[in-house]
């Protein structure tokens, strides 16, 4: 499957279980069993991608004071992840 | 009949003697030494079990259903109404939960009921859904420390409890264990010890004395108490996951509240309902930030665990 992370729009899967920690969440897929954890860009970005893949680079780049080349990269990859994993889907 | 379950109030009703006989046996039994822990909270919670006396509709029995807890299989009908049917091709036996806020019921379908596996899982159900969790672990204590020794099936749960015994542990549990959330009271639900042979053979060092009968399956069964002196129940103080690996001795380890999160979600299953589901990420990040979190480096020779940390206190360590 191709992905194309920094554009379209993306939505958490509403069946994801999350485990807030200080620094870390702990995602759960209950059909697939599969567990993830994301440490703190990856909440920012967890937390904004329903708004779109701009808004997470957006509120990376607020967060961590980072170039935007290399939010977009970073929010490229991780929602890559999350959506092969099925944690967020394509809508 | 009712039967009170750590402060949770199970009604037993119209049951045929075995099924009584099997949940008085199976879950109240280890209840007895902590029941009176739970009073002066408000727990309450009913859950009604209510035998049909009928058997399991079929279209429910042909009903596509997703992997459950132990071995059961369980489908929903809305968010808390659950089937859960015993595995296997074709299921004669299941139970239809629906989860109320804190009063819920089990009915039981098949003639004769004999769905264990669905009845364990709904009665965990509705129990996670009040605060009472079941682990699959392992459990011992010193002091006052409370180890869950948790790891996947085939980690080394069981021969590692018989270590930490060799080494002045006291077991608590080897396989199933209740822990109430909110008092982190740990409570031990087994009354056998199943033991691969090269287990049992390095119990036997320190007990020559054991009896174990002959195998059951790949496993020797030996009553529990008969190992050591079994603490009942005791607060949990530690998550500790085993790891196996080439080092010659054992050694524990700071682990990440994250993983012990998993751990956990790994030693209770994945609820059926998103409700308990839910419950559990919730009292899993309570939990992580109330106790120590480590990893047990099992070392590559099966001898006793010791007691003492080399100086190392798992309260103090961060990961």
């Amino acid at each position: 499957m191709e992905i194309a992370p920094t554009t379209g729009s993306w939505r958490r899967d509403p069946e994801v279980v999350t485990t807030e920690l200080e620094r870390e969440l702990v995602l759960l897929h209950p059909a697939t069993r599969s567990m993830f954890t994301l440490n703190e860009t990856g909440m920012v970005v967890w937390s904004f991608i329903d708004e779109g893949p701009g808004a997470a680079v957006d509120a990376v780049v607020a967060a961590f004071d980072v170039d935007r080349e290399v939010a977009v990269a970073d929010v490229a990859d991780l929602v890559d992840g999350l959506a092969r994993a099925g944690l967020i889907v394509e809508v | 009949m009712e039967i009170d379950f750590l402060g949770r109030t199970i009604t037993l009703d119209r049951l045929a003697p075995s099924t009584t006989e099997w949940i008085r046996g199976t879950w109240f039994a280890p209840m007895a030494s902590a029941a009176a822990e739970a009073a002066g909270r408000d727990l309450y919670a009913s859950i009604e079990v209510v035998e049909r006396g009928e058997s399991l509709p079929a279209a429910i029995a042909g009903h596509a259903a997703g992997e459950g807890l132990f071995g059961s299989r369980h489908f929903t009908l809305e968010n808390d109404d659950v089937w859960i049917i015993d595995g296997g091709g074709a299921a004669t036996c299941g139970a239809h939960l629906r989860l109320g806020g804190r009063s819920s019921t089990i009915e039981l379908y098949g003639v004769p009921f004999t769905g264990w596996f669905s009845l364990q899982s709904a009665l965990s159900e509705a129990l996670g859904a009040n605060g009472l969790v079941l682990l699959h672990a392992a459990a011992i204590h010193h002091g006052t420390d409370t180890v869950a020794l948790v790891g996947p099936s085939g980690r080394g749960k069981s021969t590692t409890l018989v270590r930490a015994v060799m080494g002045g542990w006291h077991p608590l549990s080897e396989d199933g264990c209740w822990l109430d959330v909110e008092s982190l009271q740990l409570v031990g639900g087994d009354r056998k010890l199943r033991l691969l042979p090269s287990s049992l053979e390095l119990l036997r060092k320190a007990r020559p004395e054991l009896d174990p009968g002959p195998l059951a399956g790949p496993k020797y069964e030996v009553d529990f108490d008969s190992i050591g002196d079994r603490v009942g129940s005791a607060i949990l103080t530690e998550i500790a996951q085993l790891r196996r690996s080439g080092e010659a001795e054992p050694r524990w380890q700071p682990a990440t509240p994250a993983s012990a999160v998993m751990a956990l979600f790994q030693a209770t299953g994945v609820p059926h309902t998103s409700r308990v589901r839910r419950r559990y990420a919730s009292y899993f990040g309570d939990i992580v930030n109330r106790v120590a979190c480590t990893t047990l480096h099992l070392g590559a020779r099966a001898e006793p665990l010791p007691t003492t940390r080399e100086g190392w206190s798992p309260t103090n360590a961060t990961p």
